[in-house]
């Protein structure tokens, strides 16, 4: 066989076996959830054209717009709570001292660490008789806080945990994003008289921004889909005070076998999430270094 | 009698002493900087980042009735190492198969994917034709697609597989492949996050190497086999550990999928210790700490490769 005829046949069948799997598993299931979107559907009978019926059901479901405002609280709160602690925490340890590595280490652990086990640590925290939080609040002399079980509290409780689980990934793209900032600038400024505060306002925080525009993104996409932790530590409750998209998409399908329903509420997630990332891109993108 | 006093060289010194810094002054001084701006807050921040692991695995080692005490204590003897023992004949758990079947999801899972994405990686990267990058993109783009998004139309794609759990050839009648670990494994095993990330890598061999090893009669395949595969093995390495991790972490596609032990994993099978008659706390925490484990100690074995794999999926 000549070289073209042997790179041919490698290119269809190297090519060919992994697009196809992902024409099966991973773009067909999008037109499949478009398409469910307009039929009623619970398995046990065939499946019905509904037309429209389940996006106008969702405009007066206030359970929808509960979990859509739940999402966006916790994003809202999560996303720079999280963004600015990394950050930090990549500051912190970008610099060459011993045992730097040990505490790197440490801050990635929880990273690591499988998100059901890690929240099942946290229900006890939080535990109101004799949970940590509350010990410590005693401690202080504040009277114990009902934690999960308090509409006002529970997603905070949440948030709080999920941003602990997180942090030290965003934490490692920073740092790699830091190091390779050039140290001349920095010094050329401290000539020109920049101060600390400055020189990462002007200098460091530029050159962060593609490391900046991942991490937002990835960790808007992540905070849209937040469930695991939610399903665990409250299941929604209480008074539906942590319903996210979500949990709220899982317990339509598959507790209560509205499979159309979910894959209304499916889709307009799904567009949610493509505009907010280019907004994101827009926004965060446009402090272009190159400027 | 008047003496003219000898000057104080002493004195003078000790004045310069203050004005001029020494060695050692300055030495004092970036050690109190580094012990000050580093150490102290570095400290203070690993300790409540590890805590809630360190009680996890407090909690596991005591009995129910200490989980619950007041005041909290941090650690309660006797340690109930039995637990870590206990828990394997544990009947509600079933944590034996539980760990196979995780064992088996991750390994398999990462291995197809590994192996996939690298085939598909290696044709983008080193062949030229047309469509090329049309389909790069493509494939980039699906990484736009929330997983949890697909979560109702996999479920439904899942048992309709044909012929499988008793279907028919057009996929009706049975259950498909749900609650096996075919239904588990396979949807998952390609990503496009994973085909790009490997394409990067395989960009960077340099192309003489390449038609080195033609002019020395080396098949297609093998170059792909004998040395593209064996000069990206640090990304191939940091590809299969975020993937091990991912699958062996994984608690929504497990929920979605496995009902039975049959295919029930390790994440799952910890809420068997929940019941209507109340919750085994200990026995639990002792079954989280049981697979966090290994992730623990994976990550600690293969970090370089780890903080390696982040920084280039990120840089390039």
């Amino acid at each position: 066989m000549t070289i073209k005829q042997q790179q041919l046949i490698l290119g269809i069948v190297f090519l060919g076996i992994p697009l196809l799997w992902m024409l099966i598993w991973v773009v067909a299931p999008i037109f499949v959830v478009f398409y469910m979107s307009f039929t009623t559907y619970d398995v046990l009978s065939p499946m019905r054209w509904a037309g429209t019926w389940n996006y106008t059901d969702l405009w007066y479901d206030d359970l929808f717009w509960r979990a859509i405002g739940n999402t966006l609280y916790f994003t809202a709160v999560s996303l720079p709570a999280g963004v600015f602690l990394s950050l930090m925490l990549a500051v912190l340890v970008n610099r060459q001292l011993p045992f730097v590595g040990l505490f790197r280490t440490i801050f990635y652990m929880p990273v690591v660490t499988p998100l059901i086990a890690a929240a099942l640590a946290w229900i006890l925290f939080y535990e109101t008789s004799a949970g940590m939080f509350n010990y410590t609040l005693d401690l202080l002399g504040i009277s114990p806080v009902n934690w999960l079980n308090d509409q006002s509290t529970a997603m905070p409780a949440i948030i709080i945990m999920s941003v602990w689980k997180s942090l030290g990934y965003n934490m490692v793209i920073f740092l790699a994003a830091l190091q390779s900032v050039p140290k001349e600038l920095g010094e050329a400024a401290a000539i020109d008289g920049a101060g600390p505060v400055r020189r990462f306002w002007s200098i460091t925080l530029p050159m962060l921004t593609p490391a900046m525009v991942y991490v937002v993104i990835t960790s808007l996409i992540a905070s849209f889909q937040v469930f695991a932790q939610v399903r665990v530590m409250t299941d929604g409750g209480p008074n539906n005070s942590t319903v996210t998209i979500v949990h709220y998409i899982y317990r339509t399908a598959f507790q209560n076998l509205q499979f159309g329903y979910a894959s209304a509420m499916a889709t307009i997630m799904f567009f949610l999430l493509i505009v907010a990332s280019f907004v994101n891109l827009r926004l965060v993108g446009r402090r272009n270094v190159y400027d | 009698m008047s003496t003219i006093d000898p000057p104080d060289f002493d004195r003078r010194d000790r004045f310069a002493d203050a004005r001029v810094p020494t060695v050692r002054s300055v030495k004092l001084r970036r050690w109190m900087n580094n012990a000050l701006g580093f150490y102290l807050p570095a400290t203070i921040i690993a300790l409540v980042m590890a805590f809630p692991l360190f009680w996890m695995l407090s909690l596991a080692l005591k009995t129910n009735s200490q989980i619950f005490s007041y005041p909290p204590r941090l650690l309660e003897t006797p340690l109930r190492w039995e637990h870590f023992v206990e828990i394997w004949s544990d009947p509600r758990m079933n944590i034996g198969i539980q760990t196979w079947n995780t064992l088996v999801y991750a390994t398999v899972r990462t291995f197809m994917q590994v192996l996939l994405s690298a085939m598909a990686a290696f044709v983008l990267a080193r062949y030229h034709f047309r469509g090329r990058n049309m389909i790069f993109y493509l494939v980039l783009a699906t990484v736009m697609i929330p997983h949890e998004v697909m979560l109702v139309p996999l479920y439904l794609m899942v048992k309709a597989v044909p012929l499988a759990g008793g279907n028919d050839i057009w996929g009706t009648g049975g259950s498909g492949w749900l609650d096996t670990k075919a239904g588990l494994i396979l949807p998952g095993i390609l990503s496009g996050y994973s085909i790009f990330f490997l394409r990067q890598f395989f960009l960077t061999i340099p192309r003489e190497v390449e038609e080195a090893a033609r002019i020395d009669g080396c098949s297609e395949f093998a170059i792909f086999w004998r040395i593209a595969i064996p000069m990206s093995l640090p990304a191939l390495t940091a590809l299969g550990i975020f993937s091990f991790q991912f699958a062996w972490s994984d608690y929504t596609w497990p929920l979605v999928i496995s009902t039975s032990e049959e295919s029930r994993t390790l994440q799952l099978g910890l809420a068997m210790f929940s019941s209507h008659d109340g919750t085994d706390w200990a026995m639990l925490l002792t079954g989280a700490a049981i697979s966090t484990l290994p992730l623990i100690a994976l990550f600690v074995l293969l970090q370089r490769f780890i903080v390696t794999g982040i920084n280039f999926g990120v840089g390039k």
